[in-house]
């Protein structure tokens, strides 16, 4: 206690020069800020502290970013500093630090050039002992509050002890306690999301009849979360729209999230829609089973449908164990008849096929096993159900030739595996699939090495190389029969997260090749920009390229982040 | 976006094993002068850091909230909004988990890293956007986190055996009579030659670094600012500045509402349970 008892002699000390205003303060009587009340004129922001009592205070400033520093002697605050309305004033952020013991300090984040003045005022009338701070702007500097809304951003921060973590917080709050006027925040709940306006250029002209050069397209995808009980239960909810000017089965809506999570210690259950993705490999996602493509939204397979389940997971040190009971099918989608990238004819979704007599009301089950050994990070899962990816099958029986999708049940067994050895990365996905049409295995094998801080910028490049190779050959559903990708990847590690990814899949059986050129950076906080650029070259007509060996497009993507 | 870890924001240095003996060396430095004589500038620059480390044992776990204001050259700023985890583990480095809020196309994006004495480190991390969790490495030592003038290294867990010492002087730094130790990174990953550390004689506190790059250049220097101390033990700075003397560019690091102890789990720090964190 030694320490404690210089900090406070060192902390007087310090206040000797400082000091406006003299008081009686004794270790046993700390003076209680009661309230913090907002004035607001035009050049002057006046902050009003109403106490206990009176006190000893020192006023100074930090710069960089500038911050206005208030200590009160034997200060102690019975209020949140963030139930003070901050909008429209230079105020980013009030911050309470009371871990000197002994004292109470207030870090006030402010607009830089904003000049500081405080002084003291004796109880008159109704009102008691006050601290009143004035801020001024410098030099007629607009007076605008963060643009995240009535608190600025730092301040949301400051609160959210009581949300977040992911267990509860038992220690001690080191922030100010809930204003006694209001019930605690259980509750914190918080909207985010983007919307998305991109457009996709075709190259060619259409293979197919109906099909659009063009199209624009609108995306949204708010999302919800809230939790509570010290962040052991959660809840979330996340709609899905998109609106296509070509097609109309683009024009979709999902729901990717809506679910409850109540976590107890190494367990937690999941009740209600999610998305869960299982594996290592980049160029296709060969053991992802829960959730069904969203095929309309990209063809690379990575949107997902969100799947309804009931989910346990367990955590031990023999590693993470998932069940997952599903009870409900979501059915891929296809492009329609206008849209491009599809088959001729245009798969018909409206009566998909099913090999169980329950169709999408078949419960499917799924285990897995996931754990991480040094280097090594090893995923081994079983999946009984219905199959998320379809045979697409030919029928003429109405004299006009249809596609129709075909779930197969299929029991699935499957391992991934990733070593990670420095700058490379290992990685195995290998399945095996039994069902009643064709038994098969089917991998994906390759690496990631990357070269950090390449010819002497930040940027890192990374090259990837992975074989994919299935047992059905020709009737691989996905055509990688025995295909090789080879990508470069670059990160340039710069303020605006710019990265490209470029690769080629070559096709060992036909030599035909899809090229795919990703890229993206932020502009500002809240917008990014994104592109891609598709194309075939050297199809024929065994290949699944063939459909859309007319369909080279550059896709792009301006988003804005809430 | 890698290797964020738990805050240099003060000297941690940790070494449960090493600690023992850095009491009793220090004890000779105190007791006996014509010791100090004989202990070599390396001995005496390992027993400060141990020393720095031991003073940090025992903090179990904290969590603090982060703004990183990166500034350019010409004066803008970009803020970068995160949140981190950290757990003390006693016979290795610490495991930390760091979560993005802002900017907004990165929300939710969290980082685990286990930091390891004299074994490579181990980071994953999660992408909300494809609920991924992904294994990446951890090599990467000298490359800018998020575009800023930290690198991962500076931010990860400032281990004891991840440096050679050298003692050199004792300097006064603003007023606060400070031990200046060389350090030389024994990763040959690391993109700096050497660091020259100050820290106050009076708590072992890091006041400021400078690091020199692979061509023994001066090529930063951190400045950290307002120590407060949490459980009259564990003293954290509030604030990191990074100036990068080669560019102009500077960047700020900001912690806000540190807490200790507040009950995480080896089991809140896996894979596994990554993809939870909100």
């Amino acid at each position: 206690m030694k320490r404690t008892a210089l900090s406070i002699a060192v902390f007087l000390s310090a206040l000797s020069y400082e000091q406006r205003a003299l008081s009686n303060i004794t270790d046993n009587d700390p003076i209680q800020v009661q309230d913090i009340r907002v004035g607001l004129s035009p050049d002057n922001t006046r902050l009003v502290f109403d106490l206990s009592g009176p006190v000893t205070y020192r006023l100074s400033t930090l710069e960089n970013p500038t911050r206005v520093v208030v200590e009160l002697a034997g200060g102690q605050s019975s209020i949140d500093s963030s139930s003070v309305p901050l909008s429209g004033t230079p105020i980013r952020g009030i911050l309470i630090n009371s871990q000197v013991p002994g004292s109470l300090r207030y870090l006030i984040n402010v607009d830089p050039g904003t000049n500081a003045q405080a002084f003291v005022l004796k109880p008159h009338e109704n009102r008691g002992h006050r601290l009143v701070l004035d801020l001024h702007s410098g030099e007629g500097e607009t007076l605008v509050a963060d643009s995240g809304g009535n608190r600025a951003a730092p301040l949301q921060h400051a609160t959210r002890g009581q949300r977040g973590g992911p267990t509860s917080r038992t220690g001690p709050p080191t922030t100010a306690a809930t204003s006694p006027s209001e019930p605690p925040v259980e509750y914190t709940g918080e909207w985010s999301g983007y919307v998305s306006l991109d457009s996709r250029l075709f190259f060619q002209s259409p293979q197919f009849p109906n099909q659009k050069d063009q199209d624009f397209s609108l995306a949204f995808r708010p999302e919800y979360y809230v939790d509570w009980a010290g962040g052991s239960q959660q809840f979330g909810f996340s709609p899905f729209f998109r609106y296509d000017t070509a097609d109309d089965h683009r024009t979709h809506a999902d729901i990717r999230e809506l679910y409850w999570r109540l976590e107890q210690g190494r367990w937690a259950v999941k009740m209600g829609v999610d998305v869960v993705f299982w594996g290592v490999t980049e160029s296709q996602h060969l053991v992802d089973i829960i959730n069904q493509t969203d095929l309309v939204e990209n063809i690379d397979g990575e949107e997902k449908l969100g799947q309804p389940m009931l989910n346990l997971d367990y955590l031990n040190d023999w590693g993470n164990w998932q069940l997952y009971v599903l009870p409900y099918f979501r059915d891929r989608t296809f492009p329609g008849k206008h849209g491009r990238l599809r088959t001729e004819p245009a798969v018909d979704t409206r009566h998909p096929e099913y090999e169980s007599g329950s169709k999408e009301k078949h419960v499917d089950l799924a285990v897995r096993w996931s754990h991480y050994v040094g280097d090594w990070d090893i995923g081994l899962a079983h999946f009984s159900g219905t199959s998320r990816e379809p045979y697409l099958i030919p029928d003429a029986t109405s004299g006009q030739l249809k596609l129709f999708p075909l779930y197969l049940q299929i029991d699935q067994t499957s391992l991934d595996v990733q070593a990670t050895k420095g700058a490379w990365l290992w990685k195995l996905e290998a399945i095996y699939n039994r069902n009643t049409l064709m038994n098969y295995y089917a991998y994906v094998s390759g690496f990631e090495r990357t070269s950090f801080g390449v010819a002497d910028t930040p940027a890192d490049l990374g090259v990837l190389l992975e074989y994919h190779y299935d047992e059905r050959g020709d009737e691989a559903t996905n055509g990688l029969q025995s295909d090789i990708y080879l990508g470069l990847r670059l990160t340039a590690n710069d303020i605006d997260s710019t990265m490209a990814l470029a690769g080629i899949l070559y096709d060992t059986d036909t030599q035909s090749v899809f090229g795919n050129i990703e890229a993206s950076r932020r502009l500002g906080d809240y917008w990014s920009l994104g592109m891609e650029l598709r194309f075939t070259t050297n199809t024929d007509d065994k290949d699944n390229l063939y459909f859309i060996e007319d369909d080279d497009y550059l896709g792009i993507e301006l988003t804005r982040y809430f | 976006m890698k290797n964020i870890l738990r805050s240099l924001a003060y000297c941690s240095f940790r070494s449960a094993n090493t600690i023992r003996l850095s009491t009793v060396v220090l004890s000779i430095v105190l007791t006996q002068g014509p010791v100090v004589q004989a202990e070599s500038a390396a001995e005496k620059g390992l027993a400060i850091a141990t020393e720095a480390d031991s003073r940090d044992n025992g903090f179990g776990d904290s969590t603090a909230d982060l703004a990183m204001l990166i500034e350019n050259s010409a004066g803008e700023v970009s803020r970068r909004e995160m949140r981190q985890m950290s757990l003390e583990v006693p016979t290795d480095g610490d495991k930390s988990i760091m979560v993005f809020d802002r900017p907004r196309d990165l929300k939710g994006t969290a980082i685990l890293t286990f930091t390891h004495k004299t074994t490579p480190d181990e980071q994953w991390l999660y992408l909300p956007a494809l609920k991924r969790v992904k294994r990446i490495s951890s090599a990467d030592k000298s490359g800018p986190f998020m575009g800023s003038e930290f690198a991962y290294e500076d931010l990860s867990s400032q281990e004891v055996e991840k440096y050679a010492y050298r003692y050199l002087r004792d300097e006064s730094l603003e007023g606060e009579l400070c031990f200046v130790v060389e350090r030389t990174p024994t990763d040959q990953n690391s993109g700096y030659t050497k660091q020259i550390a100050w820290l106050d004689k009076e708590e072992y506190r890091l006041q400021r670094v400078d690091y020199y790059d692979r061509k023994n250049t001066l090529l930063k220097t951190m400045l950290t600012v307002d120590y407060q101390q949490y459980l009259d033990q564990y003293w954290r700075a509030q604030e990191l500045r990074m100036t990068n003397h080669q560019t102009g560019k500077s960047t700020t690091l900001q912690y806000q509402n540190y807490q200790f102890r507040t009950g995480l789990k080896d089991s809140n720090f896996n894979p596994g349970a990554l993809s939870r964190i909100r």
